[in-house]
């Protein structure tokens, strides 16, 4: 282990995944989507004409898209499409009076962007009607194909919008947060097993380190609350989970430093190290499933991976996981290089008589 | 010796020293007594009825405060000569289990009191009292497992009552948790076990898990 620590490529390793994960989660453009949509409302047999807002699109006059109305088996196109400005443009849609609509129907605006691909906003407009249906169903023929933005991008979320790029910085922060804390935890078990003091350096430094990442996972989990749950704080599982982790380690070094013995010390802290790590991953994984969170995966959320973490977006996530781990390491390394440098120093001060005669 | 008789021996010599010094048991009955009466007396301003959730929020937090004051002292009421004395009599694993035994014992009563004088003085939201019954016996249980072994942590560091408070406190919150959600269904006069079989075997799990790891723990520490 230490060996691989003082090796050299790995930290070139991770900076380099770190700077590509960090460039590359700056740089490329959000894909295309729709902020607003007006007027709200329509009635069935109306002359629609919605003024439609979008977000990085660059409509030009020679490249009309194609915008559509839809709502499930309901499908109508746009008559003529006016575009205003790169980011503006009208659609007219003349509606059917038959449409078989008992009441008011939510319809989702779509635009096919020969650049942008296919994005659309969900229940944009609502169509009130009261006619029986006459079995006319659309208004043209159902030519629409899903495909994606012609450049790179991250996909375009309500709710999340530019923040989506936070998946990059909060995420893996955390996960290199509980592997240094799996560090400590193989660390306390091999210092129990071998007495070797160095094992004890490490579960410390470890174990510091991971704070550091713990608080800020928790600074950039609580930006991203601010920014799509209204709130830096709720009383959320996940969110507890992490407190209590802070707590349960910061509780770990102040044992520490009211120890002062340093065999005893590292006994008894790799103990209690083992026991709360032991809690704490109890706490996590266990205790989430007894209750609704408000994260990814939890209490009926779509985990990332069955649509955020597409295909865009999972190089740059998986870099920036290696990347922040390996720099974890890499901190962890020096500080223990550090410690024992001081230790060395320590011995040579209580021993002065033997250094000068070695 | 066997480690079942060694356990006994050691819980015999317990409950020897705790009716040698009955002050050091009263303290603590006193201690739960006291904070209720603080509780209540706060509560009773404006004779507002007490919410279900602050009942039950206040009756595991005197609980907790009460398990922490009154095990804090496992390893410390007794000199280090004496300790030593006894680790070389008997197995690490007999010391652990016989403080673990004895304070669950401890705390089944503290619960019991804490109990009695809650009912007494803020009323009681149970409704299903077998159900409460097993929640709050295993949830005693719980409490003394954990602190036990943390207390045993905190004697080698001095054992200040902060350090105690502040070792225990984050890891006990699981077990805090599961049981606030438990006696929430115990408050249920339709509740059957079946509706909590899930969370009582988390909660058992959990129990046996703190046994076992202060079983396979506690030897590394006591070896000085």
């Amino acid at each position: 282990m230490l060996n691989l620590l003082r090796k050299r490529w790995w930290k070139f390793v991770s900076v380099a995944f770190l700077l590509v994960a960090l460039v590359a989660g700056m740089y490329f453009p959000l894909s295309s989507g729709i902020t607003a949509v007006g007027p709200e409302k329509a009635t069935e047999g109306q002359t629609l004409s919605l003024a439609i807002t979008t977000y990085n699109t660059n409509f030009e006059n020679n490249k009309v898209p194609k915008v559509y109305l839809r709502g499930n088996e309901l499908f109508f196109c746009a008559n003529a499409v006016t575009i205003l400005s790169p980011v503006n443009l009208t659609a007219v849609f003349n509606i059917p009076d038959s449409l078989g609509i008992n009441g008011t129907k939510p319809f989702n605006v779509v635009i096919d962007d020969a650049v942008g691909g296919t994005f659309f906003l969900r229940s944009a407009v609502v169509l009130a009607g009261s006619n029986p249906s006459n079995g006319a169903t659309h208004t043209c023929a159902k030519d629409l194909e899903i495909h994606a933005s012609a450049n790179m991008s991250y996909p375009y979320r309500e709710i999340l919008y530019e923040s989506i790029r936070n998946l990059f910085y909060h995420v893996p922060l955390w996960f290199a947060m509980l592997l240094l804390l799996v560090c400590s935890f193989g660390s306390s078990i091999a210092y129990l097993n071998s007495n070797n003091m160095l094992y004890d350096v490490f579960a410390k430094e470890a174990a510091f380190v991971a704070m550091l990442f713990g608080a800020l996972g928790i600074v950039t989990g609580m930006t991203w609350a601010n920014f799509t749950w209204g709130t830096p704080w709720t009383n959320d599982p996940k969110l507890n989970g992490a407190a209590v982790g802070m707590l349960t380690y910061l509780a770990y070094f102040v044992l520490r430093g009211s120890l002062t013995q340093r065999d005893q010390r590292a006994k008894v802290s790799a103990v209690y190290g083992i026991f709360a790590f032991i809690i704490y991953i109890i706490f996590i994984f266990v205790l989430p499933r007894l209750s609704d969170s408000l994260h990814p995966g939890n209490g009926g959320n779509p985990a990332f991976s069955n649509y955020d973490l597409d295909n865009r977006l999972r190089p740059v996530f998986y870099a920036a996981v290696i990347g922040f781990t390996g720099i974890g390491y890499w901190i962890m390394s020096l500080r223990i290089r550090y410690t024992l440098l001081l230790d060395k120093q320590q011995e040579q001060i209580d021993t002065p008589y033997e250094s000068m005669v070695s | 010796m066997n480690l079942a008789q060694e356990v006994r021996y050691l819980v015999a010599k317990e409950l020897l020293l705790e009716w040698r010094q009955k002050y050091a048991l009263g303290g603590i009955a006193l201690y739960v007594v006291s904070t209720v009466f603080v509780i209540y007396t706060s509560l009773n301003q404006g004779n507002e009825e007490l919410a279900k959730t602050t009942w039950n929020v206040l009756f595991w937090i005197t609980l907790l405060f009460t398990a922490v004051n009154a095990i804090a002292k496992s390893f410390t009421q007794e000199n280090r000569e004496r300790n030593l004395y006894y680790y070389t009599l008997m197995s690490p694993q007999a010391v652990i289990l016989s403080k673990m035994v004895y304070n669950a014992g401890l705390m089944i009563l503290l619960t019991v009191i804490a109990l009695a004088v809650f009912t007494v003085m803020l009323g009681s939201p149970v409704g299903q009292w077998a159900i409460f019954s097993v929640v709050v016996l295993l949830g005693g249980l719980g409490f003394s497992f954990l602190l036990s072994m943390i207390s045993a942590i905190a004697a080698k560091a001095g054992n200040n009552a902060t350090l105690m408070a502040i070792l225990s406190f984050p890891v006990i919150l699981p077990l805090i948790l599961i049981l606030l959600k438990l006696s929430r269904f115990a408050f249920v006069a339709e509740a059957s076990f079946a509706d909590v079989s899930g969370l009582l075997v988390t909660l058992l799990a959990l129990d046996a898990m703190l046994v076992a790891l202060s079983f396979i723990l506690f030897p590394y520490l006591w070896r000085d």
